[in-house]
């Protein structure tokens, strides 16, 4: 599957908090690596990225504090805070017993039942 | 953790507003700065690297409406700017403010006055089971004003001394049980004199309102369009239904006033 996939409502929050727990990164940081361990397949609307980050620190899960980007320039970068790792160990197990779900169901033949 | 996070990073947002303001605007310029050079060295021209980055960025101020909500910066600035423009609009058309608020002040002023007038006059005694209680004489030839030594009396004092209602009957002693019927048959009279001081207060109300309403209306019919100065329909409805709604409301008490047993009471005495 070559063309890109639109990302489905909700793992946006998910999708970040999963690059954010890789290292410290500014917002077009976190694009990028979203966009990179996806293999360039997800399509993000690039905007869309900062009402999430927003929100996720409103909520305490990141974190911020300005510093230096790679050319010299002031960024703010994002980490993960303690309930944050919590809320995405939380996160990636409901995601994937909910994709193990859909699996199960979606692979059964008419002779099973 | 989170609930103090939520409450902080609020604060931040209502109170440091302008400094959110910078930083954000910062962050988002450089998200586009970024990419703009991303795509340079993708090998796009400058100028088409910027446009590119602002159309795939999508809208700036939309997005930056969107995080303001994200972290709750709205809630108070969006009360001030809705109070601010009531406020201006009230100055714009200053008359039919004013008479927004009269008709407002005078229909709660009348409600509460109504109402508070119903509660001192309908509200029990500072006593235990007040409905039970009554006066009891017998006929006395010494004092004046009672009633002839025949008949026995019992001056039911209903809730408020202004509310008594005679209750006559002639009992041969005060065991004889025939007392009890001839009390009983005064419910429909009991019920009649509290509904007839609900009506009285409801006709003072709905009197007072219509004078004011009349005079309201004839101001609003210089100010509004298709308004009469005296709409029949609509004053004898609202008379109608204020006097209906008194009526009904005065029911409860009425009929809780009819439940009152005789003997009861004059065991409690």
């Amino acid at each position: 599957m070559s063309e890109k996939m639109e990302l489905l409502q909700g793992t946006l929050d998910l999708l970040i908090l999963k690059a954010v727990s890789l290292g410290p990164l500014h917002g077009y940081g976190i694009l990028l690596r979203i966009q990179q361990i996806s293999k360039e397949r997800l399509q993000i609307q690039q905007g869309s990225l900062y009402p999430d980050l927003y929100r996720l620190g409103h909520q305490g899960l990141i974190t911020s504090e300005w510093g230096e980007s790679d050319n010299k320039r002031k960024a703010r970068y994002y980490r993960l805070t303690p309930a944050g790792k919590r809320q995405l160990h939380s996160e990636e197990e409901r995601w994937n017993q909910m994709a193990g779900l859909m699996a199960d169901i979606l692979r059964t033949t008419p002779g099973e039942l | 953790m989170t609930l103090p996070a939520r409450i902080r990073s609020w604060l931040d947002a209502t109170l440091l507003r302008s400094r959110m303001e910078r930083e954000m605007d910062a962050e988002l310029r450089l998200h586009m700065e970024h990419h703009a050079e991303r795509l340079i060295l993708g090998g796009v021209s400058a100028q088409e690297a910027h446009r590119q980055a602002r159309l795939e960025f999508g809208g700036f101020e939309q997005t930056k409406e969107a995080c303001r909500d994200a972290r709750g910066a709205g809630l108070l600035e969006d009360l001030l700017r809705d109070l601010s423009f009531g406020l201006r609009m009230m100055r714009k058309n200053p008359w039919f403010s004013a008479v927004a608020v009269m008709t407002l002040a005078l229909g709660i002023g009348a409600t509460t006055a109504a109402f508070s007038l119903v509660n001192a006059v309908l509200r029990a005694l500072p006593y235990k089971d007040p409905q039970n209680l009554v006066f009891l004489y017998e006929p006395n030839d010494h004092i004046p004003n009672l009633p002839a030594r025949s008949v026995f009396t019992v001056q039911c004092r209903l809730l408020r001394p202004e509310t008594t209602k005679r209750i006559v009957c002639r009992p041969r002693s005060i065991h004889d049980r025939r007392y009890e019927p001839a009390l009983g048959a005064q419910r429909s009279s009991v019920m009649r004199m509290v509904l007839k001081q609900g009506a009285a207060l409801a006709v003072t109300g709905v009197g007072i309102g219509l004078v004011a309403a009349s005079s309201l209306t004839r101001l609003m019919a210089n100010l509004l369009f298709e308004v009469k100065p005296t709409d029949t329909e609509s004053f004898v409805g609202a008379a109608v239904l204020f006097c209906a709604v008194a009526l009904t409301a005065c029911c409860v008490p009425a009929r809780r006033a009819t439940k009152v047993d005789p003997m009861v009471s004059l065991r409690y005495e």
